[in-house]
């Protein structure tokens, strides 16, 4: 049983994590993070960094959950990553580049694929559903051409693995 | 061996002298081009198509015409006399997409396979089904004794043993013919027993090891775009004549799937033990 001594060291860490905040906790080897206070994520490795704009949801300050994060050069979106994020940093899914797709696990931003077939899988199944997410959310708000955009791309996420 | 130069345009449109035509079909039979047949002086058809799919893994827009000194004249001359084809200035330059290539000027006298054939020649991967969309291991006894996990070039894959000794000899074709393409080359899976996506009945073809999915740099093609990776040009006409059917001709574009063709699938299921 924890004596009186010992939850009063608990409730100091406790009160000294909260005051710094959850960005700074982050294992040493994780990647910064970026994006406004109240979500905050890593940026995939190779993505542009300069406009970002994850849609998901968010907890305590960080993105999390399956989502979008688009990258944006001159107003147009210019790379897209479909997938997961674990408190701020991706963990699986697909980066959406010019004719081709990185996809797979990521670890400390980076993607690894060592060629398991099903990690690949479940990669592009966790991207096309965060893809008709997107469908779904541009179907309510009313806009039919970025709901067919995002609709067909789930589609072309879904069947990459056939 | 320095490569006879041709004194003419040879092509659509071109002067096309027997004796230029006669060395521009030896040289791209020598590249894997292998319906053209033999070498006959005259240019038909078949050989401003093996012309147009040569040029589309370097040329943005082939003109299926080659000319003296000219590009492709220099990739053409470059792959015969034995020095390697002049590999483009960065792994990024190969995974560049460009259109696929007209259905008839790649996989020539090859044939896809279909479920109803593989199950033929091979029978089914899961004794009793149970397939669904992810990824397991055969149950068919004689499929699993001709299974191998084995390196195969830059990387390592589980497929039947004579599908993946032919990957072997595709591979190192690929590091001689195409060092620049072999060097980024990497896989997204062989072996893989599961249904299409979206349907309740066809089996992947994946299911039996017989077909790969290659990655560029650590990218994969996009499917279906009707567009293919530079680098897939390159080398797909090493896996042709290997007697492997390329999955850009499907009619969904696959640009990233290789697969053993009918006569392929044919002549391993007669290997297996």
């Amino acid at each position: 049983m924890m004596r009186g001594r010992g939850w009063r060291g608990l409730v100091v860490i406790a009160a000294l994590a909260a005051a710094i905040g959850p960005t700074t906790l982050q294992a040493a080897d994780a990647p910064a993070l970026t994006g406004p206070a109240r979500c905050r994520y890593a940026i995939p490795d190779g993505m542009p960094g300069l406009d970002l704009r994850w849609s998901g949801s968010c907890r305590a300050g960080l993105a999390q959950g399956r989502g979008t994060l688009r990258a944006y050069e001159g107003g147009k979106v210019v790379q897209v990553f479909y997938g997961r994020i674990e408190a701020g940093q991706p963990v699986l899914g697909v980066i959406d580049l010019d004719g081709g797709f990185r996809a797979g696990r990521f670890e400390g931003g980076k993607v690894v694929n060592d060629g398991d077939r099903d990690t690949l899988i479940k990669a592009f199944d966790e991207a096309a559903a965060a893809a008709r997410q997107m469908a779904a959310g541009y179907r309510k708000a009313g806009n039919a051409a970025s709901f067919r955009f995002y609709r067909d791309k789930a589609t072309q996420l879904s069947r990459q693995m056939d | 061996m320095a490569a006879q130069d041709i004194s003419a345009s040879v092509g659509r449109g071109g002067s096309n002298r027997p004796d230029d035509v006669t060395i521009v079909q030896n040289l791209l039979i020598a590249r894997g081009y292998t319906t053209l047949g033999t070498a006959n002086g005259v240019c038909g058809d078949g050989t401003v198509a093996a012309i147009v799919a040569y040029q589309a893994g370097f040329l943005r827009s082939p003109d299926g015409k080659i000319d003296p000194g000219g590009t492709t004249w220099r990739h053409l001359s470059a792959s015969y006399s034995g020095t390697t084809v002049t590999p483009p200035a960065d792994s990024g330059s190969l995974t560049r997409p460009v259109p696929r290539p007209a259905a008839g000027s790649i996989n020539q006298g090859l044939t896809a396979v279909s479920n109803s054939y593989m199950l033929d020649k091979l029978g089914a991967p899961l004794v009793g089904g149970g397939y669904n969309t992810q990824c397991q291991q055969p149950t068919q006894p004689r499929l699993r004794r001709n299974l191998v996990l084995d390196t195969v070039g830059p990387f390592r894959v589980t497929g039947l043993v004579p599908a993946v000794l032919s990957l072997k000899a595709v591979m190192a074709d690929i590091q001689r013919e195409q060092p620049a393409v072999y060097r980024v080359l990497g896989t997204a899976g062989m072996l893989c027993c599961r249904l299409v996506r979206g349907s309740t009945t066809a089996i992947s073809n994946h299911s039996w090891g017989t077909a790969i999915d290659l990655t560029l740099d650590g990218v994969l093609d996009a499917y279906g775009d009707d567009k293919v990776q530079v680098g897939l040009t390159l080398i797909a006409p090493i896996f042709n004549r290997h007697g492997w059917y390329w999955g850009a001709a499907f009619r969904k574009e696959d640009g990233m799937h290789f697969e053993g063709s009918q006569a392929l699938v044919d002549r391993w299921a007669g290997q297996l033990t």
